[in-house]
């Protein structure tokens, strides 16, 4: 994180040392990540991603369901105005409250988000209704463990959180600690003081970076089914903050009627890697589920088809979702 | 409390299907690689050495233990359920165990690689085995099921090597028949024998199970989705270069 002009190095120092421990906190959540992890897509997704071996990641404002987005960012308000009572004796955290809540915007860091979503199960009812009408689902299964590394953009993948309890404990856990620090900078409670050496300007934007990540990592409860991870690219440069971003990487397309921006994330290299036997790397693909409005003898060969002519040397797992689903 | 050499089990290791094969490789009669399982909790493990091309020790694995050779070179990465050994420098995964879940039909995936004293590479890759040579193109078979009654004596297949081997192909089984009724497997070897190359003997195969075991391959093998089932061994590699030591 930018250190802000006139903050010591010191008590960067030691911010940096709490980033640590928080992240560290943070990423053991993340660490169980599942043999297997599906993308449900459509027919024309998967033929896309299979023949140009690449996934399209959606910037995360522009998600479909943009309350996923809302619910998140009211669970953070709640836990900020709650946090905000309980220290309205203290001046300086006080301060540090009414600027956080009215500077909070996890979009506008400079940074922008692009997620492409996976679930734990491959045979889910409700992704299969999302798919089956728009031409057959199918479920794409990988397995991340090392592929994740060989991909052609430095992406992380992160579980999202479904239960109220746990979502808010963590907040309030990142809270508590940098409100210690921050005590612990200013012991005589003297906001002046903290402003002229942009102590809080530079706890704000730190409590802004890290809040903003949990923002695409909590769902509602009802979503709990979909047991979803989130493959996460991160591009650090806001075109509309700076001027001389790289856009080469931006791409378009539309859904119903909106203009989406997204991105591409290659596993071409993970391909190739996997045909060399010194490399032990398995083919991306594990495994690939069909969906219960297709006609599963018909599109199993089709599909084991495609998948040998992108890799020859595998013989890859097909199987039928089974779940008596029809659409009349 | 010592670990026991597993004989109940069912895997992915190599990309293949491996049932109840406590030994994966067997080197001039000594075990190269053995699925152990700790008596008390049921847990699983693995003993192997992985040696580089020019013979330095890698990694040595006995059980869940992995003990990195030199640690600038390699790393171990562990989360809970998944242990590999990856080169640094490279990116290669050298050996990668993953457990799974108890309602998946697999207790645990495996891959390994590895190499003989005579620099012969041993790829258990997590798609398929090549012993030997990594120029074949194609594989010598496919989607086989290779099995034999519990306790039948024998490995399921024999492979002789020598130090210099030309990645010849001595037969191509065709993606196709899994063994079925009828001897599917009998068929398919004596119906191709134009395929069989000398060097290459089929010797026996138990028409009565419609399974077959000890073949025997002389020179480098390529396996794609082989399933092995109730050997003790499945692979014994008799390397006419090296001796005893691995």
């Amino acid at each position: 994180m930018e250190q802000l002009k006139g903050f010591p190095t010191e008590k960067m120092a030691k911010l940096d040392s709490l980033r640590t421990t928080i992240l560290k906190d943070w990423l053991r959540l993340h660490t169980a990540i599942p043999s297997t992890l599906y993308h449900y897509t459509a027919a024309e997704g998967l033929i896309g991603i299979l023949t140009t071996a690449s996934f399209w990641m959606t910037n995360l404002r522009y998600m479909n369901d943009l309350s996923e987005l809302q619910y998140a960012k009211d669970l953070i308000g709640d836990v900020l105005d709650s946090k905000s009572s309980e220290y309205a004796s203290n001046e300086v955290l006080s301060e540090f409250f009414r600027r956080v809540k009215t500077t909070f915007s996890p979009f506008e860091g400079g940074t922008e988000a692009f997620a492409t979503c996976f679930c734990e199960n491959g045979n889910l009812l409700s992704q299969w209704r999302a798919y089956g009408g728009k031409g057959g689902g199918y479920a794409v299964g990988l397995d991340f463990f090392h592929l994740v590394r060989f991909l052609s953009k430095a992406c992380f993948l992160r579980k999202v959180i479904y239960d109220p309890n746990e979502q808010e404990q963590i907040i309030i856990g990142v809270i508590n600690k940098i409100c210690n620090l921050l005590n612990e900078m200013n012991p005589r409670q003297d906001v002046k003081q903290a402003d002229s050496d942009n102590t809080l300007p530079q706890f704000c934007l730190f409590l802004n970076r890290i809040l903003g990540e949990y923002i695409f990592c909590f769902k509602h409860p009802e979503f709990a089914q979909e047991e979803e991870w989130r493959l996460v690219h991160i591009w650090d440069c806001n075109p509309t903050l700076n001027r001389e971003s790289d856009f080469s990487d931006l791409k378009f397309r539309t859904f119903g009627g909106n203009v989406i921006p997204f991105c591409e994330v290659s596993f071409e290299n993970a391909i190739k890697a996997s045909r060399q036997d010194e490399y032990g790397l398995s083919f991306p693909i594990q495994e690939l589920v069909i969906g219960p409005t297709l006609n599963p003898e018909f599109n199993r060969q089709s599909v084991q088809t495609l998948l040998t002519k992108i890799n020859p040397d595998h013989f890859p797992i097909i199987r039928k979702s089974g779940i008596p689903l029809r659409w009349l | 409390m010592s670990w026991i050499e597993a004989d109940r089990y069912r895997a992915i290791i190599g990309g293949c299907y491996f049932h109840n094969v406590p030994r994966i490789i067997e080197l001039n009669q000594r075990p190269f690689i053995t699925i152990k399982k700790n008596p008390i909790t049921g847990q699983i493990g693995v003993d192997v050495d992985i040696f580089d091309a020019n013979h330095s020790l890698v990694a040595e694995i006995r059980n869940d233990t992995i003990t990195i050779g030199d640690k600038e070179k390699y790393q171990l990465q562990k989360v809970v359920g998944r242990l590999s050994v990856i080169e640094n420098e490279s990116g290669k995964i050298l050996y990668d165990f993953q457990s799974l879940s108890k309602d998946s039909e697999l207790d645990f995936r495996l891959s390994v690689i590895s190499h003989i004293v005579s620099g012969i590479p041993i790829f258990l890759h997590p798609n398929r085995i090549r012993i030997g040579s990594s120029h074949i193109v194609k594989p010598h078979i496919t989607s086989l099921k290779i099995a034999t009654k519990k306790g039948m004596e024998g490995p399921a297949l024999i492979i002789s090597l020598a130090p210099k081997d030309s990645g010849k192909q001595y037969l191509h089984v065709p993606r196709a028949p899994m063994i079925g009724p009828g001897g599917v497997v009998a068929n398919l070897l004596t119906a191709k024998t134009g395929q069989i190359e000398p060097g290459m003997s089929v010797l026996m195969m138990s028409r009565k199970d419609n399974r077959a075991s000890n073949i025997s391959f002389q020179g480098p093998c390529y396996f794609l989705d082989v399933a092995f089932e109730d050997f003790k061994t499945a692979i014994a590699i008799n390397s006419a270069s090296s001796d005893n030591s691995v």
